[in-house]
């Protein structure tokens, strides 16, 4: 077993598999060596983490992307995975706890769980037109005067043939 | 939702870059979506415009730009022209003011398909949309504007109706917006090719107008520092009947923008009624200018290109062009008026001229005792300074004949590398005598007498290869490489000199385009070989390459081991290979 800590000082204990997806603490694990230090996660809320650790132990024994992975397959991994039925029920979260768990789990170094968040945020701008990405995501228009006036320009004429 | 709204303020525009990224680069948003998000704020702006741009093929826009198809008419169905990198550039704000290196722009690219259903008379439009984007640009380096490629499209454009007046004041006002401000963005090389749309003139011109009109825009070039009064006092456009159309002009600020070192006429659009004073305008504004270029010109008549070039000349006369070129598609320019003109560019130091150039020049016999001298018409320029010379061989004769040897014992005195268009296909034995006949002849008439630098001969036989050419490949199989009078058939029968031989491409997948019959070839007709050359491009359209297989390479690489030892280089494109002292290409 393995103890976290989190950042609001609450302490988790998780077995060392379901704990090794995430490529930061397995590295520390190993720095480290057979230990019952509690490992610090500065950066990750009480809340995050019990998402996080959900989703190590729904996906435990499966196999982890190599160290090596070379940036081409790292691209064809994100253009072939669909994201699954569990994912998608366990990422159905507010937006809040969606950013914090991409957030969590590119600190953690978690790719397959980053990559099911992401997707999540380019599905949810899919289709999407700019003043509704604005009102989906809460994003203030900070375009000065003329820099609006030059994207209208162009705009009206991509837009309204 | 989180009940606390500052926080989500933060979300996605204030996630670290690379999960920006990491989002955006998902291929499950289009290029419409990218498009999009990038309208939404200024951040999202950045990140997502610079992945569209990657999508289409602009990694670095401020380095290089290719927009190789470009949507210009308003009309066309949007679901059939899906958003082009145009439209990203026009909205890029992180791109304003600042330097782009590399500028092309097709607006109907070559033998593509792209565009052909777009009208002519609408392509202003696509014009006025690359000058919004121009304007915004600090700086340009090099410029390179392709307008109509396609021959049927403007054979079509031709015969529609004439043009009502202000299609063509459409045109001739975007395009010279356009040209003026790749001028006044400092650009150093500019190339324009092929045609505009048939708004030349309107229909209300008929030709004794226009050519009342371009002979007094002639009277007004030849006359010294006309161009300059033309500029400061608008006077002779006073003498064109008001309802007639004013002409586009150099802008002030270009004309002060004194930066551009090259220029490549490889459009008549730059040199027919409309453009032609802001062409000679820019060439006298140009002090840097030292390379010209010319191509695809098709002139009404021999004396209308000679005309053109004479004002050329004339605007040139204060120039130090160092290096002059006429490549492709310069059919109607007559070998006299070229020669004329060579002779006016006193400083030249590379003078290269296609093989495409119909090399035209009778010679008459001037006196029993003269032999046979070139009229006056057919001046041979001195070239006093010219150390690279590319040009068929009639046309390299000419240059070294000198008009008359006892004036000029030295022709082209400078000299160091000589490349040859031969004068006949090399496509069956007879052509190779009278090529070699002809070559030799040349030699003759290149070290005799003696150089006073030594010079490097190379053949240019991208024209007449691949070897698919039956006559090649049967002479090699039948006559050559099965019979014992190899010897006596090719006795004295070689290019000799010649270290470097230049071809389009070879692909050994074809059973005609054998590495071992090519090298054996090669042995036959190049004793003197050192290095082989495969362009895989057209020299008017680089971007085009047709590449070699590694297969063809390795074969050409062993063949050319055993047959050719003496060739120990091998240029594929751009690739280099070389052998190393074990004798193995590197």
């Amino acid at each position: 077993m393995v103890l976290l800590v989190t950042s609001d000082n609450e302490q988790f204990n998780a077995d060392k598999d379901v704990v090794e997806r995430s490529v930061l603490i397995k590295n520390m694990l190993e720095d480290v060596g057979e230990s019952d230090q509690p490992i610090p996660l500065p950066n990750v809320s009480s809340s995050v983490l019990k998402k996080v650790l959900e989703y190590c132990e729904h996906h435990r024994g499966e196999p982890l992307p190599s160290a090596d992975a070379d940036q081409s397959q790292d691209e064809t991994r994100k253009r072939t995975t669909d994201i699954s039925e569990w994912d998608q029920k366990f990422i159905t979260v507010d937006q809040e706890m969606l950013f914090e768990i991409i957030l969590a789990a590119n600190y953690l170094d978690i790719k397959s769980l980053l990559d099911v968040g992401c997707k999540t945020v380019a599905n949810m701008i899919k289709g999407k037109t700019p003043e509704e990405i604005r009102k989906l995501f809460n994003i203030v228009n900070d375009f000065t005067p003329e820099e609006e006036a030059q994207i209208k320009k162009e705009n009206e004429w991509a837009e309204d043939r | 939702m989180s009940p606390n709204l500052k926080l989500e303020e933060t979300y996605l525009v204030n996630l670290p870059a690379e999960l920006l990224l990491g989002i955006l680069e998902d291929p499950i948003l289009s290029l419409d979506d990218l498009y999009h998000v990038s309208l939404v704020s200024r951040r999202l702006h950045t990140c997502a415009l610079s992945i569209f741009l990657s999508r289409k093929g602009i990694p670095n826009p401020e380095k290089s730009i290719t927009l190789d198809r470009v949507v210009w008419n308003p009309h066309f169905p949007k679901s059939k022209h899906p958003r082009d990198a145009l439209a990203g550039l026009n909205i890029a704000t992180f791109l304003t003011g600042k330097r782009v290196d590399h500028l092309t722009c097709y607006f109907q690219y070559p033998n593509s398909g792209y565009n052909i259903l777009q009208r002519p008379d609408m392509l202003y439009v696509g014009v006025e949309r690359l000058s919004r984007f121009v304007q915004r640009l600090g700086s340009l380096g090099t410029v390179k504007v392709y307008l109509l490629s396609e021959r049927h499209f403007l054979k079509r454009d031709k015969e529609m109706e004439p043009s009502p007046i202000h299609q063509w004041h459409n045109w001739a006002n975007a395009f010279s917006e356009l040209l003026n401000l790749i001028v006044e963005k400092r650009s150093t090389d500019i190339t324009i090719q092929y045609d505009g749309p048939n708004a030349a003139l309107p229909a209300v011109y008929g030709s004794r107008e226009k050519s009342t009109l371009f002979s007094k825009l002639k009277e007004m070039v030849v006359r010294k520092s006309a161009v300059e009064r033309a500029l400061t006092r608008p006077g002779w456009e006073n003498t064109i009947p008001v309802n007639e159309p004013r002409f586009p002009r150099l802008s002030p600020k270009a004309a002060s923008g004194r930066n551009l070192t090259t220029l490549c006429v490889h459009s008549m659009t730059l040199i027919n009624t409309s453009f032609l004073q802001w062409t000679l305008q820019l060439l006298e504004h140009s002090p840097q200018l030292t390379s010209l270029s010319f191509a695809h010109l098709t002139f009404n008549s021999y004396d209308r290109g000679e005309v053109i070039l004479s004002l050329f000349a004339d605007v040139l006369w204060n120039k130090s062009i160092t290096d002059f070129t006429v490549l492709q598609s310069c059919w109607s320019l007559s070998t006299e008026a070229l020669l004329k003109f060579i002779n006016r560019l006193e400083h030249l130091v590379k003078l290269i001229i296609d093989r495409t150039f119909q090399v035209r020049i009778k010679y008459e016999p001037t006196g029993l005792l003269d032999g046979f001298f070139a009229k006056d018409a057919y001046p041979v320029p001195p070239l006093r300074h010219l150390q690279v010379l590319e040009a068929p061989d009639e046309l390299v004769l000419h240059l070294l004949r000198g008009q008359g040897r006892t004036s000029n014992p030295h022709p082209l005195p400078q000299l160091r590398h000589l490349l040859v268009y031969p004068s006949s296909l090399l496509v069956d034995p007879e052509a190779y005598r009278t090529s070699i006949e002809s070559w030799r002849h040349l030699l003759q008439q290149v070290e005799n007498p003696p150089r006073l630098h030594p010079l490097s001969f190379a053949l240019d036989m991208q024209a007449d290869f691949p070897l698919k050419y039956t006559g090649v490949e049967a002479y090699l199989e039948s006559r050559i490489m099965s019979t014992e009078d190899v010897d006596e058939l090719l006795a004295g029968s070689a290019f000799e000199k010649i270290s470097e031989a230049i071809f389009y491409h070879l692909d050994a997948s074809y059973a005609q385009e054998n590495p071992t019959m090519f090298c054996q070839w090669l042995k036959l007709l190049f004793p003197d070989l050192r290095e082989v050359r495969f362009t895989c491009t057209l020299t008017t359209l680089p971007e085009q390459v047709l590449e070699m297989s590694d297969r063809t390479i390795k074969a050409l690489q062993r063949e050319l081991r055993v047959k050719c030892p003496g060739v120990n280089r091998l240029m594929v494109e751009r690739r280099v290979f070389s052998k190393d002292l074990n004798n193995e290409w590197t």
